[in-house]
């Protein structure tokens, strides 16, 4: 079954070699679909004659978590602002939760972790997240109780009554989330929200990203921690220069490639050759050998192949492809 | 409304704990205790010249002079604590990143750069307000001169912080928080020599020295308006009595040009407004 984002924004399959197109443009023109927190069409953003971001198409259906990647300078943060109106585009445009970019009214059920943020350090945890609270418009039982609740979620309650100036890297990330999450947004932007956590920060943040999706929230994980976004994320898109290259949902994205691992003595260059006629090679480096594979099925010919040529094969193992492993072929095939 | 009050309080409080309005904090006490030390040698050393029948007219018109030159302090210190707290408003919010979290948050950016002017404006007015009754307070104490009119003069220095303030907060959104402090002190440093250069105009019936400091006035009324709160206390008129001094002046500026001070600040925070509404992040 095909996910939603497929259908409406067609990914050519990639396969090793064949250069990827980018995704099909949404048609802005059309009444956005109730059910999509974000649509973009051919957003674009122009520094100087540069282009910091291409043509951005999106659609991000309500309830999901996003992953949203690329490398850097690939134009994410830009991207993120440009939906969150901190940067206005150049052309082009979209909708949040059916509003275009920009209105006021569609801000208050949005919440954002920004990445180099610094906040008032002067503000105890409690004023930081009253004064953001207040800001949101909640009145004051509204804010005493959100308060409670979003410091007991980033589990900063011991700290509320200590001044930011005090907090660690970690603290003030948490407390970043706090504040994003203090009005109960229905759509949450994280851009890199645990680069400075440990891993039980991360952990609590994946927890906490994790009960966003049970509560229905649509989650934009912009980050670089692939393993992070592996773990909680339904869907991902890659970016390249400002356009998405790959788009789709991680079990499609995952389940077409994966790697057989071999460990072999005697490899020769012309076994490597004959492999390279039929399978890709995803890595080798002397005994150890990654093949990328799309069939299970074609393990024993790889197998047979290596022993023919004269190989000793030791151990191999059949693996999916990570989602590591998928950005850097995208973006090695891409032409970063 | 709210959100403007909510940024004017925050902008109220990060400003107080900044170290330039300490700094000014320091400075004016510092400024007073030398004013009244020194009001009070003068006033118990002071011998009238003969010319002056009533002794006390003499008081009044050195103490006078005293406090033009004090009102002129002021004044600057207002525009330093204005201008360096004002500088960095949105420029280094926006370098820091800070403005990150405030922006998207359900409101207008404009009621971010208006709720800026009034934290700000209310600081610089408050700190004239209170410099300029300390210099009025000490001047009755040691020398017996009082003006009630003393309450206009320190809303209308409290005017200049406001103007000064908002002018700074404009610049900031355009230029990046080193230029815009220095691009405003620029401008009140012009304003105030075209202001002496008019006084010296008028005292050599030179047009074109006039018209140099009307221009200057148009650039930015700072100038303008410290000599009308000298005006409203007739310090100026009491030291000429005492033989003139640098703080004096021969003419007044027009009301008009207190109306041009008013429009120049509306026309400053609409600048500004429109200029951070186009700005990115």
């Amino acid at each position: 079954m095909r996910s939603l984002g497929t259908r409406l924004c067609q990914t050519p399959s990639i396969r090793a070699g064949v250069p990827i197109q980018p995704c099909a443009a949404v048609t802005v023109n059309q009444a956005p679909m109730p059910n999509l927190a974000i649509t973009t069409n051919q957003l674009r953003k122009v520094y100087g004659g540069t282009p910091a971001v291409a043509s951005l198409d999106l659609a991000v259906p309500t309830g999901e978590i996003f992953g949203f990647l690329g490398p850097n300078g690939a134009g994410k943060s830009t991207c993120v602002k440009m939906l969150l109106g901190l940067v206005f585009p150049t052309s082009g445009g979209g909708t949040l939760l059916g509003e275009p970019l920009g209105d006021r009214r569609v801000k208050a059920r949005i919440g954002f972790l920004p990445e180099l943020f610094r906040f008032h350090e002067w503000f105890t945890a409690r004023e930081f997240l009253d004064f953001h609270g207040r800001l949101c418009g909640l009145d004051k039982s509204r804010r005493a109780q959100r308060i409670g609740d979003v410091l007991a979620l980033v589990n900063l309650e011991r700290a509320a009554g200590q001044q930011l100036r005090t907090f660690s890297k970690g603290m003030l990330q948490r407390i970043g989330i706090a504040q994003a999450l203090i009005h109960d947004p229905e759509l949450v932007f994280l851009d890199e929200p645990t680069s400075a956590l440990d891993p039980i920060g991360r952990r609590l943040v994946r927890d906490i990203i994790r009960r966003l999706k049970e509560e229905k929230k649509t989650v934009f994980l912009n980050s670089h921690l692939l393993s992070e976004v592996e773990a909680v994320c339904d869907r991902v898109a890659i970016i390249q220069r400002g356009e998405v290259v790959r788009e789709g949902s991680l079990e499609e994205l995952l389940a077409t490639q994966r790697l057989l691992d071999v460990e072999a003595n005697g490899i020769s260059d012309s076994v490597r050759a004959r492999l390279e006629e039929k399978w890709s090679i995803a890595a080798h480096e002397g005994d150890k050998l990654t093949v990328s594979l799309t069939e299970p099925a074609d393990v024993p010919h790889v197998v047979k192949l290596l022993v023919d040529g004269g190989a000793a094969v030791h151990q191999v193992a059949l693996r999916h492809e990570s989602l590591e492993d998928l950005f850097v072929r995208t973006v090695d095939d891409t032409g970063a | 409304m709210l959100p403007i009050y909510i940024i004017a309080k925050l902008t109220l409080q990060e400003g107080i704990r900044k170290k330039a309005v300490l700094g000014g904090v320091l400075l004016a006490a510092a400024f007073l205790a030398l004013y009244g030390l020194g009001m009070f040698f003068v006033m118990r050393d002071l011998e009238a010249p003969e010319r002056f029948i009533d002794p006390q007219v003499f008081r009044d018109a050195v103490s006078g002079q005293l406090l033009a030159a004090a009102l002129n302090v002021a004044g600057m210190l207002t525009a330093l604590v204005a201008i360096f707290t004002s500088a960095g408003a949105i420029a280094t919010e926006v370098e820091q990143n800070t403005l990150h979290a405030i922006v998207p948050k359900p409101l207008s950016r404009w009621q971010v750069l208006v709720g800026k002017c009034c934290g700000l404006g209310a600081m610089s007015a408050a700190f004239a307000i209170t410099t300029t009754l300390s210099l009025l307070i000490l001047t009755w104490v040691f020398a017996g001169f009082y003006s009630w009119s003393g309450l206009q003069s320190a809303l209308l220095l409290g005017l200049l912080g406001i103007l000064l303030t908002c002018v700074t907060v404009c610049a900031s959104t355009l230029l990046s928080t080193l230029t815009a402090g220095v691009t405003v002190i620029m401008l009140y440093g012009l304003a105030l020599v075209g202001g002496m250069v008019e006084q010296l105009g008028i005292l050599l019936a030179n047009q074109v020295m006039q018209n140099i400091g009307i221009i200057s006035s148009l650039l930015l009324p700072s100038d303008a308006l410290w000599r009308m709160a000298a005006q409203r206390l007739n310090v100026q008129e009491l030291a000429i009595l005492a033989g003139g001094g640098p703080f004096t002046g021969s003419s007044q500026p027009s009301g008009i040009m207190f109306i041009w001070a008013l429009l120049y600040i509306t026309g400053a925070v609409l600048l500004g407004m429109r200029a951070f509404a186009k700005k990115d992040l």
